[in-house]
């Protein structure tokens, strides 16, 4: 395993989201990799998330479905049958879990609240929910 | 197939001794990438006969990418394949019911196919409706199912074809296009974009082998019969819009007109839903069937007359394309 996806995976195993970004362009590189996909420049890990400073990576969502039952094709069940493609305002989208009391939609402000390695061993999982803090003025961009 | 060395092993087990033999592997796109492997061996010259052979065993691993980690813990189709379903929903304003039709016909259709992976009774669009559901967008009979089976293709130079049949198909055109492989940098949910260019690049290169020059091309007005990637119900119309056989949004109801004449002149055979999705045969069974189409030969299913055969063929939720357009 390259030497960044080894370090993203440690920080993501203890709860930590740590940008992959490119050392020579600063482009988020996502999924990790050693190589940025924009210029082949060295990446390294950048931003931490999740650490309890209060740093958010919020994002909305782009699409979102829910399972039914939760978690089935898990083998298990989950807290939340929603599911959702967020674009983060980082410049990574990914599919999270969706954890709130109100059912997601297209367009939708949340923020990551927590990562980890899938206990079902197929990868990485992640949960958004509706940040508690209020939208930043200057909103997510580039989404 | 999930086993390296496969096309060796193939080779030594059905008693040949070719010059060359390998794999392809691109998920649920293999057999059309094996074929386009074949052709280019043959315009090239390094060979003469291309024996193109896929087969799946249906539980293989390599249904689910797991490569691609922005899928998170989300990584079986059907999560790409619901969201899809909802953001082609969204985009258009289709409902369930207007999809339910795309499983309905091709139950139908594999009817008259002794090939297919089917139930006794195909399904009505009440049964499609009422079906377990998966997801908020997605039914069990809205996908297709993995399962064993296999197909082949001989592939050869104009030369030597009288060798093996008087009456060749020859394969005119071939577009393929990459958009990403990670299912969330797809440019668009509500479209999918491979397919356009893929399909494109294959009717002009057929276009302009057909004689036509200086950009000369097909359009799908020409094609007489198709054999596209249904995977998933929501696949349909969002493919008959990217080869142009419907406005964009207008693709649910180009299918639905599909439905009520029992139009033969998509997935005759049932696409991948009403045949079975055997996963690296699926490309090739889809080019087989365009030939014996275009032979005439599709007993049952035969379309109206055809002369000209296009196979689009896809993997990954659509980030990739690969089409072939055949003509007698």
């Amino acid at each position: 395993m390259n030497p960044v996806l080894s370090e993203f995976e440690q920080a993501i195993g203890r709860g930590l989201f740590r940008v992959p970004e490119c050392i020579e362009c600063g482009a988020a590189v996502w999924p990790p990799s050693e190589f940025c996909s924009v210029c082949l420049g060295g990446v390294r890990l950048g931003t931490r998330y999740g650490d309890g400073d209060g740093k958010m990576l919020r994002g909305r969502i782009v699409e979102c479905s829910m399972e039914i039952p939760a978690g089935r094709l898990a083998g298990g069940s989950a807290k939340s049958p929603f599911f959702c493609l967020v674009a983060f305002e980082c410049g990574i989208r990914l599919i999270a879990r969706f954890v709130a009391p109100t059912p997601p939609a297209p367009g939708d402000l949340v923020a990551l609240s927590s990562c980890g390695m899938s206990p079902n061993g197929s990868g990485y999982a992640f949960e958004v929910s509706t940040p508690d803090a209020p939208e930043d003025p200057a909103g997510p961009a580039n989404m | 197939m999930g086993s390296g060395y496969m096309a060796p092993i193939l080779a030594e087990l059905a008693g040949m001794r070719p010059r060359a033999a390998h794999t392809v592997e691109s998920l649920c796109s293999s057999g059309t990438n094996a074929i386009v492997s074949g052709y280019a061996h043959v315009a090239s010259g390094l060979a003469d006969v291309v024996l193109v052979s896929g087969a799946e065993i249906r539980d293989t691993p390599g249904r689910i990418l797991w490569w691609d980690d922005s899928r998170g813990q989300f990584k079986h189709p059907v999560y790409w394949a619901s969201l899809l379903t909802s953001g082609y929903k969204r985009a258009f304003g289709v409902s369930d019911d207007d999809l339910a039709v795309v499983p309905t016909r091709a139950y139908a259709n594999a009817g008259s196919n002794p090939d297919a992976l089917r139930p006794e009774a195909a399904p009505t669009v009440e049964d499609v409706a009422g079906s377990r559901r998966l997801t908020g967008d997605l039914r069990l009979l809205d996908c297709s199912r993995p399962c064993t089976g296999g197909a082949s293709i001989l592939i050869t130079s104009e030369d030597v074809a009288g060798r093996y049949t008087d009456d060749p198909v020859l394969i005119a055109g071939i577009g393929q296009s990459v958009t990403s492989a990670g299912f969330a940098k797809h440019p668009e949910l509500s479209r999918i974009v491979s397919a356009r260019m893929a399909c494109r690049d294959a009717l002009r290169m057929a276009g302009s082998r057909n004689g036509g020059a200086g950009g000369a091309t097909l359009s799908m007005s020409d094609v007489d019969v198709a054999e596209i990637h249904d995977a998933f119900s929501v696949c349909e119309p969002m493919i008959l819009e990217a080869l142009g056989m419907a406005e964009p949004g207008r693709g649910a109801a180009v299918s639905r007109e599909l439905y009520e004449t029992a139009s033969r002149r998509v997935n005759p055979r049932g696409g991948l839903i009403g045949s079975g999705h055997p996963l690296g045969a699926t490309g090739l069974a889809q080019a087989a069937e365009v030939a014996r189409q275009l032979w005439r030969q599709a007993r049952g299913r035969q379309a109206d007359n055809p002369e000209v055969g296009l196979v689009h063929n896809m993997a990954a939720a659509g980030t990739s394309s690969t089409a072939l357009v055949m003509v007698r």
